[in-house]
């Protein structure tokens, strides 16, 4: 019995050790959310493309489902490093077997240089707006989003991203205010909005004041009302994996995502989000009428913001691997236009050839902040081929509403 | 003149014209671009002491400390 007693304490005192260890990391961390220790360079999760070859273009005509695959920061020199990390010079990443491809130039209404609320809107509602401004032109005249007219028609919508859902760039496709920093404005508007779809971080600002990680200044919980507006809310992995329904929201963390195990990977968050848009059907006839979904890979810009070159690398491809989950499900659906562009140039990023081997590139960063070079922009599906050549990042979601007969567009708010 | 580091925050988009370790004077830009309207200053003279970017917010956090007090 004596022996017994010692042991449960033994256990006790280590179970406590244990316990103040953790806590000690928290704080050396120096936050509430202490991200997973990752190593860059294990990049064993990366599943390269069988052949190199093109894909080819699409005989149909008519564009039934819509998926913008956007790489926050992510220019030519980004994909041609991961490339050469991943593949090797000859090899091509998933998005640059796509068959159509262009150049877009990025300035916002009051820089040369973007951020991501004025290229994001750019990106969805085919206007310049002055950098910080969500879904809005200079002058705070709102504008309707793609996002929204496609959901206007029928279609079926979804936002996926690796930071908040809040942040920038989901923000712009179904939100509209004057200053990216009103999240927790955004996170209403998201659920207003009946975007079908919500995957990403950003707990925090759905939550009531009194929750221990909420970031609002009100008594509102956005979590609570969305349920009750008919979405099904999860967490984890193992709830993505199960869950079967019109309306999701996924908040996988309370701030932005960790990009980490056990937390679902970009590409399984564009599986599941296609997996449920495509079975969405609206109206009294239940017809399906396609869809339209927005996913970010959100983090290439915050690597590249550190000058990380390993980090920026791995995002990258972490980014590819999405878009091959959506390149694979337009190549057997045959009706679904996947674009993969960027908002905005991160570092100015250039590589030259490294020292002893010229596999082992020579990384240049020319600053911390964004540049104004332009991104490039990758097309596969029917109506790609209005994606060659080198236009405006305006003149993007205008694109996309012609082939979606969208019109008239862009579209201000009454 | 303050004797306590001081954390000054600046949009990401912006390039910055000082590094860890840069001796700065009051006024003097801290970064160029992002939003022409507001100028980026170092509001006290001191050292650059650290620069750490905070993705929630998109912001470079700049922090200055009193000069010739490496450390604090």
């Amino acid at each position: 019995m004596r022996k017994r007693i010692a042991g449960v304490a033994v256990t006790a005192i280590l179970v406590l050790l244990a316990i103040a260890a953790v806590a000690v990391q928290t704080a050396a961390a120096g936050g509430k959310h202490p991200r997973p220790e990752v190593d860059f360079n294990d990049l064993s999760f990366y599943r390269p493309p069988a052949t190199t070859e093109s894909y080819p273009l699409t005989r149909a005509r008519r564009v039934r489902n819509v998926i913008v695959c956007i790489g926050d920061g992510m220019g030519a020199n980004h994909v041609a490093l991961a490339r050469l990390k991943a593949v090797g010079p000859k090899g091509k990443l998933h998005l640059e077997r796509m068959p159509v491809g262009g150049l877009v130039r990025t300035h916002s209404a009051d820089s040369l240089v973007t951020d991501s609320a004025a290229s994001g809107t750019a990106l969805a509602t085919g206007i310049k707006t002055d950098n910080g401004m969500i879904g809005m032109a200079p002058d705070e005249q709102p504008y309707f989003t793609i996002l929204e007219l496609a959901r206007d028609k029928g279609m079926a919508t979804g936002l996926v991203a690796t930071s908040a859902i809040t942040h920038a760039t989901p923000a712009s496709f179904a939100a509209h205010v004057k200053s990216r920093k009103m999240e927790t404005t955004i996170a209403e508007h998201l659920i207003a909005n009946r975007v079908n779809v919500l995957f990403g971080g950003g707990r925090k600002f759905f939550l009531p004041k009194e929750a221990p990680d909420s970031a609002r200044k009100d008594d509102r919980d956005l979590i609570a009302e969305a349920k009750g507006a008919g979405y099904t809310y999860i967490e984890t992995t193992a709830e993505l994996r199960a869950v079967r329904h019109r309306h999701l929201l996924g908040l996988f963390q309370p701030e932005a995502l960790t990009t980490a195990p056990p937390e679902p990977s970009l590409k399984l968050l564009t599986r599941k989000a296609i997996g449920a848009l495509r079975r969405i059907r609206v109206g009294a006839s239940g017809r399906n009428k396609g869809f339209f979904l927005m996913v970010e890979g959100s983090q290439i810009d915050w690597a590249c913001h550190d000058n990380d070159a390993g980090n920026m690398i791995r995002q990258t491809l972490l980014f590819d691997q999405a878009v091959a989950a959506a390149i694979d499900f337009a190549w057997k659906d045959g009706r679904t236009l996947v674009i993969v562009t960027a908002d905005h140039e991160t570092g100015g990023l250039t590589f030259t050839a490294g020292d002893n081997n010229a596999a082992d590139p020579k990384v240049h960063w020319s600053t911390k902040g964004h540049s104004g070079a332009p991104v490039p922009i990758y097309a596969f599906g029917p109506g790609a081929e209005a994606f060659a050549g080198v236009y405006d990042n305006t003149d993007i979601p205008r694109k996309i509403a012609r082939l979606l007969d969208i019109r008239p567009f862009p579209r201000p708010k009454k | 003149m303050k004797t306590t580091d001081v954390n000054l925050r600046v949009d990401a988009t912006c390039h910055l014209t000082v590094k860890v370790g840069d001796k700065i004077r009051r006024g003097e830009p801290l970064c160029t671009g992002s939003d022409p309207q507001e100028e980026q200053t170092a509001p006290v003279s001191g050292i650059v002491r650290d620069i750490q970017f905070d993705p929630g917010n998109h912001e470079f956090v700049i922090r200055i400390g009193p000069a010739g007090e490496p450390g604090s």
